[in-house]
């Protein structure tokens, strides 16, 4: 052989030889060098968690009624869908579960960085689809079937403001980060409160979700069980409602806005709302805002909610802004009596009108009361009296009050989200909506409530409930305690308190005054009937020329000895005597078992 | 037709390194198929009769003087062409391309065949040229002469082992003595006029396989899946390995085409770091020895058949172990005597009894 040929077999072998070598090498840097992370790697490829949910906790009323479950139900899931059947899983998930392609695709797109993770299609699947899907489970790699439980509103629309709702809507997501900053865990597809309750609540509410370490294959079927770990419960919450009141109330409402709008002709009267409380604890006891909607269907009736115009998903009592109208006189009362512009027995004649600053106002349908004191006044409802107070005391003085009473700022409710903190008639708050100067005229409206005042129905009882007690400030809640699965009460709602700048003797003159109220010669005179004595104040806020009022009633009861303190708004219903007392009349008789009236009956007793 | 004496020069090394690797393959292809069909051992037994009718077909191709093929070269190129032409048009088709030719009893892969067939008649039109190699002239004849089976199996479409056919060209030309400088020259304008020519001309995945080589996180989903998981499972092996049916990899099917292009990372995870080197070292002594024989052939047509099969090994084993690794891009080639597989795995054994056929006939003159 030719030795030139030689010499490049010779390099064809050198050449093989450093080929393997350089196999060799790369060899030995993946298995001895990186070994461990490579082992590593293969031990996460095979293992997947598969999640338990844990099952949230209940919420009971204050006697131990439930009022919010959970049921069992079918949730679809996907894990790792073998590239090659992708588009033939999709496409049939698509179909079972009507939700388009692109839907499906975005979603498990969101979970790329946790691949591993199971993805929730959809929750509370129906058992047909179930089966279907069961069925061709060997042709549906990837496709897991849980049982998960959900939530469940034992009576559709009961309380359905407070309670709340959970999401697993887009939407959600800045909740999911506000939890996760606060330490939470969640995972995509996880459900959170949304709204009330459920919402302020969840973090006690949600328990621990378990979870199955499993081996599983390329195609993420479930090979092995490695461990369990068993999730946890949510814990219980007891509320300070009381579920028979509240249905009640919430019926009555209802009840009063369909005779308001067939038998009274007030056809806009569509709105209504009431807080009933313990002026003695901050307890609410019952909160309803109507219209309400339905908690257990509320993901599918979502969009209607949103655009009905009556805004069923608004809560009024807490939310709603209303002047307050003469409802507002014990504020005015309590500031001249506080400032000594006037003493209990200092009379005033009222000749149904009071000219001041070239303004003339008048009381209500110019009815002329005569000569009468700070009681009177009241239990009348005479606005020149107030009209008078109003101007002696001064705006500033006025508001100062109002402020003191709760209004103006949140109550400090903490156990639903969204309060809203109203407002007091004030300079400040004319010269920022207007940007003008106060008119002394302006003070005579605000001592009447009416004019830049907003109030909330909440801040109406809360203010009612500090002339029942004599000057005691509770803050309002809604959860009594919380409760684990082992019946321990890990957390129980203690009163807060503080005491308010009005002596007591003034609020002992102003409870004289809502006393009358209900007595023959007051407002609200017909609540006389009733056994137990009521103390109280109607109230019509005007809204615009032309439009009926406000009705608003406010009080307590029984007057000597106050277990309850109440806020009726009813909207564009009239006088506060006519549409909101008689709610306030039969939320009473149901506090206290009285008989009910029906509709008839009662309206029979107001002709009298 | 055997003369006693010719016993004398067969090369009993070169066959036990080849039955050696055989039998390794055979081990891995057990693990790799334990689960995928209820019949555990189905892919063994198959690979198994293989492994005996290569050998029936070593001792037929021993028997025949091997400068018989020299004279029937020009059938044989013939008959190739015909053969690469009928598999596209009765080709089976798998995953978009056409590779196989239903024969009944099993799947003949004409392009597998071409790869020997090709050596033969490289071999015979080198070895009419010899000396004369420094002629450009000839260096294209050359390529021509292999530019019709390549182009054929190109269409299949099969990348990969139109790739061999250029290494064995490149080896064969080298060894037969063309101007190193004429075949530098050749590379560098085919990789800066072939190279985008290639890549206008490759599908999809072909062209996906490429990207995703160089990161495969890119598509850690799809493309670069099989790299992804390749690499974690020869990673995994680390020094002595997980044990035979004990790679997770493997076993829970992340690995794909385990018992085919990817054999290679079952025997890294399950054999480790010694395993898969000692494998290496088997391909190394297989070469080595077929290098050998080569030096000591009686004339330049059996020269250039090992030459020639020697670097059909080699580039595959490079191309199949690196694409394991991760440091040669994904491409459907087999690894030789591992891979499951009837064509790649008889063509291989017939290479082996060529090189042994060379080998025997040592001697131009028989005493």
């Amino acid at each position: 052989m030719n030795k030139h040929i030689l010499n490049r077999l010779r390099f064809f072998l050198f050449l093989t030889i450093i080929i393997m070598g350089v196999l060799v090498s790369r060899l030995a840097y993946l298995q001895v060098v990186q070994g461990e992370i490579y082992r590593h790697r293969s031990e996460e490829n095979m293992l997947r968690v598969l999640p338990i949910t844990a099952p949230r906790g209940e919420i009971f009323d204050s006697e131990g009624i439930k009022l919010v479950s959970n049921r069992e139900g079918f949730t679809v899931s996907v894990g790792e869908i073998p590239v090659e059947d992708k588009d033939r899983v999709i496409s049939f998930l698509s179909e079972e579960l009507d939700k388009e392609v692109e839907e499906i695709e975005r979603v498990i797109g969101e979970q790329r960085y946790r691949r591993y993770e199971p993805v929730r299609l959809k929750t509370d699947v129906d058992i047909e689809t179930v089966a279907r899907i069961e069925e061709r489970k060997m042709d549906l790699p990837g496709v897991i079937i849980e049982v998960q439980p959900i939530r469940t509103y034992v009576y559709d629309n009961l309380a359905s403001h407070i309670l709340g709702y959970l999401g697993d809507s887009p939407v959600s997501s800045r909740y999911v980060e506000q939890w996760e900053n606060q330490g939470y865990e969640y995972k995509y597809g996880d459900v959170t409160g949304q709204e009330g309750i459920e919402m302020v609540w969840e973090p006690h509410l949600r328990g621990q979700d378990g979870g199955i370490l499993v081996e599983v294959n390329s195609a993420g079927r479930h090979i092995r069980t490695r461990d369990k770990d068993d999730p946890v419960p949510g814990n219980d919450l007891y509320l300070t409602l009381d579920y028979q009141l509240q249905k009640d109330t919430e019926r009555i409402l209802e009840e009063q806005l369909t005779y308001l709008q067939e038998e009274e002709g007030y056809d806009r009267a569509n709105i209504a709302s009431a807080v009933v409380m313990d002026p003695n604890s901050g307890k609410i006891l019952a909160m309803a805002s109507q219209p309400d909607f339905n908690l257990n269907t509320f993901n599918e009736d979502y969009e209607d909610l949103r655009d009905d115009p009556l805004q069923p998903l608004f809560n009024r009592t807490i939310k709603g802004g209303y002047p307050g109208g003469s409802t507002f006189k014990m504020a005015t009362g309590a500031a001249a009596l506080e400032e000594g512009q006037v003493r209990p027995g200092e009379t005033l004649r009222c000749q149904g009108s009071l000219t001041r600053y070239g303004v003339t106002k008048s009381c209500f349908r110019g009815t002329v009361h005569g000569t009468l004191n700070i009681v009177q006044a009241l239990t009348k409802s005479c606005n020149v009296f107030f009209y008078e107070m109003g101007l002696r005391v001064g705006i500033n003085n006025l508001a100062y009050y109002a402020g003191e009473l709760g209004f103006g700022r949140p109550t400090g409710l903490r156990d639903i989200p969204g309060e809203r903190p109203g407002a007091v008639a004030s300079r400040e708050r004319k010269f920022q909506l207007y940007g003008e100067g106060w008119v002394p005229g302006e003070t005579m409206d605000a001592a009447i409530g009416q004019g830049f005042h907003e109030f909330t129905p909440l801040q109406l009882a809360n203010y009612v409930s500090l002339i029942a007690n004599g000057g005691h400030f509770y803050r309002p809640y809604l959860v009594e305690k919380v409760v684990s699965l082992e019946e321990d009460i890990i957390w129980q709602a203690e009163p807060e308190f503080h005491r308010i700048d009005v002596s007591d003797e003034t609020l002992n003159v102003l409870s004289r005054g809502m006393e009358g109220v209900t007595q023959p010669g007051g407002t609200a005179s017909f609540m006389a009937n009733l056994p137990i004595k009521v103390a109280g104040k109607t109230g019509s806020a005007e809204i615009a020329r032309g439009q009926p009022t406000h009705g608003l009633f406010v009080g307590y009861a029984p007057a000597e000895n106050p277990e309850i303190a109440f806020a009726v708004v009813v909207e564009r219903a009239g006088t506060g005597g006519r549409a909101a007392a008689p709610v306030a009349e039969r939320i009473i008789r149901s506090y206290f078992g009285l008989n009910d009236l029906t509709d008839e009956e009662e309206q029979a007793e107001l002709e009298d | 037709m055997f003369e006693r004496k010719l016993w004398r020069n067969f090369d009993y090394p070169l066959l036990f390194i080849t039955l050696a690797i055989c039998a390794y393959g055979l081990v891995i292809i057990s693990s790799a198929t334990y689960t995928s069909s209820a019949d555990p051992l189905f892919y063994v037994r198959r690979q198994l009769i293989w492994v005996g009718a290569g050998l029936l077909g070593i001792f037929l191709i021993v028997s025949i003087d091997y400068s018989n093929f020299s004279r029937l070269s020009r059938y044989l190129y013939v008959g190739n062409i015909i053969l690469l032409i009928l598999v596209l048009f009765i080709g089976r088709e798998t995953a978009g391309s056409q590779r196989w030719i239903d024969m009944g009893f099993f799947l003949l892969q004409p392009s597998e065949v071409a790869k020997l067939i090709v050596i033969i008649t490289l071999a015979r039109f080198l070895e009419l040229r010899e000396g004369d190699m420094d002629r450009v002239l000839n260096l294209f004849l050359a390529f021509v002469h292999i530019s019709v089976p390549m182009f054929l199996i190109f269409l299949q479409p099969d990348l990969g082992t139109s790739l061999v056919f250029l290494a064995i060209l490149f080896s064969m030309l080298f060894l037969a003595g063309a101007k190193i400088k004429h075949l530098i020259f050749t590379i560098a304008t085919g990789v800066m006029v072939g190279g985008p020519l290639l890549w206008m001309n490759l599908k999809e995945y072909q062209k996906m396989r490429l990207v995703v080589f160089t990161n495969p996180e890119l598509d850690p989903l799809n493309y670069g899946y099989q790299i992804i998981q390749s690499v974690i499972a020869v990673g995994s092996g680390q020094l002595w390995g997980k044990g035979l049916y004990q790679g997770s990899q493997n076993m829970y099917d992340f690995l794909p085409a385990q018992h085919t292009d990817f054999i290679f990372s079952v025997l890294g995870e399950e054999l480790g770091f010694v395993g898969a080197a000692f494998l290496i070292l088997l391909y190394l002594l297989l070469i080595y020895r077929i290098l050998k024989i080569s030096t000591s052939s009686k004339d330049t047509f059996g020269f250039l058949i090992c030459v020639g099969v020697a670097s059909m090994f080699l580039f595959q084993v490079l191309v199949n172990i690196g694409m394991a690794v991760s440091i040669m891009p994904v491409t459907g080639l087999p690894l030789p005597f591992m891979s499951y597989g009837g064509s790649s795995l008889l063509v291989n054994l017939l290479a082996v009894g060529l090189v042994l056929n060379v080998g025997l006939r040592r001697h131009k003159i028989m005493f």
